[in-house]
């Protein structure tokens, strides 16, 4: 039953594409979760039925721990579903995946324990659930209620897999850098060096003076983007994850009091709000 | 008589929210039931698992009771005119539809009326359910809803099904799109088919063939007695949590159990942290045997059993992963002496408005210096205050929040800190909750006691103060904490002068202006008296009655550590025999002196212009002032005692000494009775005033027993 972090990947796309689901790629910008790819970010706005899913490499600098804690990373592999509306077997739909992952269910304890998710950069909330299975936590399970501010016209369900806790807990390895990527390859040596350089850098070495200069640039830019005369949301909205990204290293490094802190999420968040709008403009002038 | 059963069956409902939920649907079901007289001879049934809530009416009657509701017209003076109807009589049958030989003369508290009589006949219960059940189960006020598809809702999670039987006949309900029908499903995993349903008692034999247990006491039970069965196989106890048994028997519908195990290094961290990182993070009870940890943990599993062993291995995985990380937060945090990690305290703010910690620590290094108490106490409490918040930098309290304190008292003792240091600094948020004792050790007191005068002080100056419901700084369970320490903690302290330096020592920090530094602590100080009213009539220091509470509020400011022992001295001296003539007493000497307070201050006692009655009353009570002095000083003084037919159990001073000054009834009478206050001659006139001053200013200083309302027999 010992799964590689690869096969893991391949079975879920499988799955999840044999659900109808479309198979995007990662996006390709630093983004804190799988719910800031634009597929989720604009694909919950629309009144249309949506099925999406894709891994997105996950950067969290405060969670960084310079390659040395065996359970904590500062950039995690998820593996993200959105479905919308909600279908009503979703939490059958979602223990067949565990299924595909090799797992008999009528022989472990899967558990969902209320958990409520929010991401007040992006104006976000939902109500939902992690899932335990055996008393581990696997997945992120979220019905949308809320996002760029906006209160969503059909509800969406997010599905968001934890890739190393998953192969971990499956193949009950001890460290993250153990994970075996592949037969012959493991997490460690694809990933040790990266999450200690970017544990320095992030903690250490970033110019604090400069992220905040980057930080105005793009936000300038997102506004920019936005005051075009047709609003180029998409810029926009990449601009706003390049200010979040920002805000991540600024807070890592230690360099952001609580009070600048409510400042900068508010800043962040009116860009994301401002996108959503401008999408919805869009959406409505298409006459979707 | 007939039967209802309701089960709905939902996706998982947090444990927190299911159980108030659960009952209010019953309760409102109920109430309805009761309003329309519907007889209900036998108890509901109430079934709650995070996946269903079920509701059994074995019997309830068909039929709501027939009722006669009389209808009131016009006054009978108006409706007939000589036994002759008007049109008023007229128009008011026409109106509720009855012939006029139906009116009737009845007689009211207004005088008298026509009135008609008119017969209702009972609702029908089936359709009143049908009719109501939707609506209740719709309005359910859960704390936090959603919706869910195509924005059905909102409720607290997403509805599946509904079984609605009216004597095991389908009662059509629909609520958010799902239509009741006969059907339920078992556990998700285990027994995910369709399950044909007769009837209740069908319900709960098929559902127990399956392993669910659907009444959450039962669950409750088998939970506690295989985790007892299965701690004493490893030769443990469980350390008992029945907050931990009710949230696992909420969190299953199989009530299984399985024990875990963990690696034994790991039972070298605190003890505080082993049990936390068990208790909250993965919900496992801990087994100690003699008081020692075994590195063994029981939880819940919503199954049966676990045939492969994965339950067991996969929630042992998880612990032995838990605690490797806080033993690596464990090593990281102890790299750095707390002295070291003062400076980052600047880092880490309080409020926004209050400065970071830093700041805080400096003011309650000044609040320290202004407690009256002996330096071996004074040394110790400084060093505590010094490193009371350094904690909350290290990383095992950003991974426990709730050990804060504790931590920084464990990482103390680990440096070697004296014994007061550090159990200061471990117990200085204590009392956390109504529930939780106060700090143990003095010194724990002490430093609790200074962190919530700052709290409250600074989260009044900034206006912070509560209104209504909502109290987000906690204030009220601040000012109780604090009052709690000084009542319990027998804490002798001068509240007033702690709230007044703390005010000017925020005020130096640049957060008070300087108007507000005489306001500040009267509204504080007000504040904490009405939170001793709360605590008074809270039943937790047994049972006072509003106008004792009010006569002991004075004494809170200086002398806060003696209230309970007043308030009990108050109540007891109520029924003393001889307690209304001293009271009678000393409301007539209140009387007398209160408009006259400000110039006998200025007047000093002549004992030389005393007459008879003047001086026999003086002397009585300068004897009774000596006799109370003794009362205080050896609780036991059993002679006096039997002077004054006190029980030797009796060892309250304040009810001691008052049942001794009730012997100044007489005198007092006699110089009430022989002389005249108000004598034209100002200076026998103030001498005599400033007589009953000073027995005034005695009395009050053990009880305000003036404050009291005379209680009618």
């Amino acid at each position: 039953m010992s799964k590689t972090f690869q096969e893991i990947i391949s079975r879920l796309r499988d799955f999840w594409g044999s659900q109808g689901c479309v198979i995007e790629e990662p996006y390709d910008m630093e983004v804190g979760a799988g719910t800031m790819h634009p597929a989720t970010f604009f694909g919950v706005l629309r009144k249309n039925s949506v099925k999406v899913a894709y891994v997105q490499p996950s950067r969290r600098p405060t969670d960084a721990r310079y390659g040395v804690n065996p359970f904590r990373l500062g950039k995690h592999y998820q593996f993200q579903v959105i479905i919308k509306p909600s279908p009503k077997d979703i939490q059958q739909i979602y223990a067949r995946s565990l299924e595909a992952l090799g797992l008999d269910l009528t022989k472990h304890d899967l558990r969902f324990e209320e958990d409520n998710w929010e991401a007040p950069t992006l104006g976000a909330w939902g109500i939902g659930w992690q899932v335990m299975l055996d008393g581990m936590e696997i997945t992120q399970f979220t019905y949308f209620q809320q996002s760029g501010g906006v209160e969503l016209p059909s509800i969406p369900v997010e599905i968001t897999y934890g890739l190393e806790r998953i192969t971990m807990f499956l193949n009950k390895v001890k460290s993250i850098y153990d994970i075996r990527w592949n037969d012959t390859v493991t997490y460690g040596t694809i990933r040790k060096e990266d999450e200690y350089q970017q544990s320095v850098y992030g903690f250490e070495v970033a110019s604090v003076e400069g992220l905040k200069t980057m930080f105005t640039i793009w936000e300038r830019e997102a506004a920019n983007a936005l005051s075009y005369k047709e609003p180029l949301y998409i810029p926009a909205y990449e601009a706003c994850l390049k200010c979040s990204h920002i805000f991540n290293l600024l807070e890592a490094r230690g360099a952001i009091s609580a009070i600048q802190r409510v400042e900068f999420i508010r800043r962040i968040r009116s860009i994301a709000v401002k996108c959503a709008k401008a999408y919805l403009r869009a959406l409505e002038e298409s006459d979707e | 008589m007939s039967s209802f059963f309701l089960e709905l069956k939902t996706e998982e409902i947090p444990h927190t929210m299911l159980h108030t939920g659960a009952f209010e649907i019953k309760e409102k079901i109920e109430y309805i039931l009761q309003e329309k007289e519907v007889e209900v001879a036998q108890e509901p049934f109430l079934g709650i698992t995070p996946r269903r809530i079920v509701i059994f009416f074995p019997e309830i009657a068909d039929k709501g009771k027939d009722r006669v509701e009389q209808i009131t017209g016009p006054p009978y003076s108006v409706a007939f005119k000589d036994g002759q109807p008007t049109k008023a009589a007229i128009g008011f049958a026409k109106k509720v539809g009855v012939e006029l030989d139906a009116l009737k003369r009845v007689e009211t508290e207004k005088g008298v009326y026509v009135a008609v009589e008119k017969y209702l006949p009972g609702l029908d219960t089936k359709t009143l359910l049908k009719n109501e059940v939707p609506t209740i189960i719709r309005g359910v006020s859960w704390p936090r809803n959603m919706y869910w598809g195509a924005k059905l809702g909102p409720w607290v999670r997403p509805i599946h099904s509904i079984i609605s039987l009216w004597n095991d006949e389908l009662l059509e309900l629909e609520i958010f799109g799902v239509k009741s029908d006969r059907f339920t499903t078992g556990h998700p995993i285990l027994s995910p088919q369709k399950i044909y349903v007769n009837g209740f008692k069908d319900y709960v034999s098929k559902l127990s063939e399956l392993g669910i247990v659907v009444s959450f006491q039962e669950r409750v039970e088998r939970i506690s007695s295989s985790a007892s069965k299965l701690a004493s196989s490893v030769d443990s106890t469980l350390v008992e949590d029945v907050d931990l048994l009710d949230k696992l028997a909420s969190i299953c519908e199989i009530p299984g159990v399985v024990m875990g195990s963990f690696d034994s290094t790991y039972l070298s961290l605190p003890k505080e942290v082993l049990v936390e990182s068990l208790r909250v993070h993965q919900s496992a009870f801990v087994l100690e045997k003699g008081g020692v940890i075994q590195p063994f943990f029981i939880t819940v599993m919503d199954r049966p059993d676990d045939p492969e062993g994965f339950v067991k291995s996969g929630n042992s995985w998880v612990v032995e992963a838990r605690l490797e990380d806080a033993a690596f937060f464990y090593n990281e945090d102890r790299k750095v002496k707390l002295k070291d990690r003062i400076e980052t305290l600047k880092g880490v703010e309080y409020h926004a408005k209050l400065g970071n910690l830093y700041d805080k620590t400096e003011r309650l290094m000044q609040i320290v210096e202004a407690l009256s108490i002996p330096e071996i106490m004074k040394k110790p409490l400084r060093d505590a205050v010094q490193l009371a918040k350094v904690d909350l930098t290290t990383e095992m309290v950003g991974e426990f929040p709730e050990l804060q304190g504790k931590i920084g008292g464990i990482y103390a003792r680990e440096e070697g800190y004296p014994e007061l240091v550090w159990k200061a600094i471990y117990e200085q948020y204590k009392p956390i909750s109504i529930d939780d004792s106060i700090p143990a050790s003095e010194s724990g007191k002490w430093l609790s006691l200074l962190d919530k005068i700052d709290h409250l002080v600074g989260f009044f100056s900034i206006g912070e103060e509560i209104s209504g419901k909502s109290d987000p700084y906690a204030l009220r369970r601040t000012a109780q904490g604090l009052l709690r320490i000084v009542i319990e903690g027998k804490i002798r302290v001068d509240i007033e002068t702690l709230l007044n330096v703390s005010c000017s020592v925020y005020q130096e920090q640049g957060v008070l202006p300087s108007t507000d530094v005489q306001r500040i602590p009267i509204k504080v100080l007000s504040f904490l008296e009405d939170r001793l009213r709360y605590l008074a009539k809270s039943g937790r220091y047994g049972v006072f009655s509003h106008d004792e509470v009010e006569a002991v509020l004075d004494y809170l400011s200086k002398e806060g550590d003696t209230i309970l022992e007043r308030l009990e001295a108050l109540e007891k001296l109520r029924s003393h025999e001889r307690f209304r003539d001293l009271y009678l007493s000393v409301k007539r000497i209140k009387n007398i002196i209160t408009p006259y307070l400000d110039n006998i201050l200025s007047y000093k006692l002549n004992e030389e212009l005393f007459g008879k009655y003047e001086k026999e009353l003086w002397s009585k009570f300068k004897e009774l002032c000596e006799i109370a002095d003794i009362f205080f000083t050896d609780r036991y003084a059993k002679q006096l005692k039997e002077r004054f037919s006190i029980h030797p159990h009796d060892t309250n001073p304040y009810y001691n000494s008052l049942v001794a000054f009730s012997e100044l009834a007489d005198p007092l009478e006699a110089f009430f009775s022989n002389v005249f206050v108000m004598v034209e001659d100002k200076k026998l006139r103030y001498n005599r005033l400033r007589l009953l001053y000073e027995i005034s200013v005695k009395l009050d200083s053990i009880l305000r027993i003036d404050k009291l309302v005379e209680r009618r027999e």
